[in-house]
């Protein structure tokens, strides 16, 4: 009787460090982030948005993102790709929409992709905060991404933070 | 002195008024008519008396147009024109003749008639008068239906060997008798009734006649073909060229392929990825993939 409850302390102990190493994998994913530099603005100036990719292990070979932010405070100004897919990646779309706020944009890398991509910024936005913007903080959100491997397939669980800003008088 | 010259000019003004067709002001045509009985039966003339009247002292070309029209029903009868030349001063009698059609809906009618000017463009006059319309049958409004369920949620055509044919029909009529021949395409015939079913036996073309009847309304007859293939035509599904993966949709994945070959040369038969086949894969491709860029190509 006491052996069987060892062992089934034993199969309990186990499953239980196998669910934290699951765990563990699942926290290595692919991570995307709004990278905002720098993170006060003075209202009339300039910032930049990196969106910043962390492919862990990852080949990264294309990728779209959509990207929010409220136009009542800024509005953007330009779009260029990152390091992530090569120096000079092949675009798809990209389409600002500085009445809604929204940006749509593509890339594929040109060329062969070997895994792992090193971490960089699929793209760079740059917005201008508006000399009628009022004061506080402000969200910019990465509403979507998707991210295709080396094998042109989608890399899934993909996990996206957005940023915040503050606009000062 | 003024007041001679004034009386000679009313008497001018009233004798060119006289003589001038079209322009006088009190010069006008008149309309009547009248039928010699008021009811009617089926195949029967209806005869309408059209008299006009030209009182005008100089001769009028004039157009009468005539119409029967059901009061209770949507029923209307085609308009018919007749010119009528009228001399000075006459009176001219034209008849308007209609047969009653064993389908024209019983109950009253109107007959309308209008005189127009020779244009046609003003209405001079306009008379209308009752007749009522007996022993005559209502139309059957009916539709066959052939279809691949019981609740006709499809209607089809072309059904597949041993698929179910399910026939039907649809009409605004309640309570209606119905018998309907089935010709198979052997050129055996089946009598059945709707709605009915049965498995597809036979390869081509089957016929559904059916009759439909009942009290008060004209007997009517109504044919439908439906035909029975043994199997579908299978045309595969191949998705637009810029939809290089071929998984329904054109976005990034597509890029990412368009991206690893950009700069190659290719060569018949060309590779998904040269979308426009013209040999290299570049900007041309690129440009055809933007122009889809986000379109679901599912069939």
């Amino acid at each position: 009787m006491r052996l069987s409850n060892r062992l089934l302390a034993i199969v309990i102990v186990t499953l239980g460090l196998s669910l934290v190493a699951i765990s563990c994998a699942e926290g290595k994913g692919v991570s995307a982030s709004l990278v905002p530099s720098p993170e006060e603005i003075v209202r009339g100036e300039q910032f930049e948005i990196k969106v910043w990719v962390e492919p862990v292990e990852r080949g990264v070979s294309a990728g779209e993102i959509s990207v929010s932010f409220d136009p009542e405070a800024m509005q953007t100004v330009n779009i260029e790709p990152g390091e992530l897919l090569g120096e000079d990646p092949l675009l798809g779309i990209s389409n600002i929409d500085n009445d809604f706020g929204t940006i749509r944009y593509s890339l594929a890398r040109i060329g062969e992709t070997k895994a792992p991509t090193q971490a960089a910024a699929f793209a760079v936005i740059s917005f201008q905060v508006l000399e009628s913007a009022p004061t506080g903080d402000y969200q910019l959100t990465l509403t979507a991404i998707g991210l295709a491997n080396e094998d042109f397939e989608d890399i899934t669980g993909v996990k996206v933070e957005g940023a915040s800003i503050k606009i000062s008088p | 002195m003024m007041d001679r010259i004034k009386i000679m000019l009313v008497l001018v003004v009233l004798a060119l008024g006289l003589l001038t067709p079209g322009a006088a002001v009190w010069a006008s045509e008149s309309l009547s008519i009248s039928v010699d009985k008021t009811i009617f039966y089926p195949f029967e003339d209806i005869v309408v008396h059209m008299e006009v009247t030209n009182d005008n002292p100089y001769p009028v070309v004039r157009y009468l147009e005539s119409g029967v029209s059901c009061v209770s029903d949507s029923f209307i009868g085609e308009l018919t024109s007749y010119q009528v030349e009228l001399e000075s001063l006459e009176k001219k009698t034209v008849d308007y003749i209609t047969t009653v059609l064993e389908t024209m809906p019983a109950g009253e009618y109107i007959i309308g008639v209008r005189l127009l000017t020779e244009d046609r463009t003003e209405v001079l006059d306009e008379e209308r008068l009752s007749i009522e319309i007996r022993g005559t049958k209502k139309i059957i409004d009916i539709r066959l239906l052939s279809c691949k369920d019981k609740l006709c949620s499809e209607e089809v055509k072309v059904f597949i060997l041993h698929e179910d044919i399910y026939l039907d029909y649809r009409s605004p009529v309640p309570g209606l008798i119905i018998t309907g021949v089935l010709t198979l395409p052997d050129g055996s015939t089946e009598e059945i009734t709707l709605p009915t079913s049965f498995p597809s036996e036979q390869i081509g073309t089957h016929e559904l006649e059916v009759a439909a009847s009942k009290e008060g309304y004209k007997t009517i007859t109504k044919k439908i073909k439906f035909s029975v293939i043994e199997e579908v035509p299978q045309i595969p599904f191949v998705t637009p060229r810029w939809d290089i993966n071929g998984d329904g949709i054109v976005d990034y994945k597509d890029l990412a392929i368009l991206g690893a070959h950009y700069g190659e040369t290719t060569e018949p038969p060309y590779p998904r990825y040269d979308i426009n086949r013209d040999g290299e894969v570049g900007p041309g491709d690129r440009d055809v993939l933007v122009e889809h860029y986000g379109e679901e190509v599912m069939p």
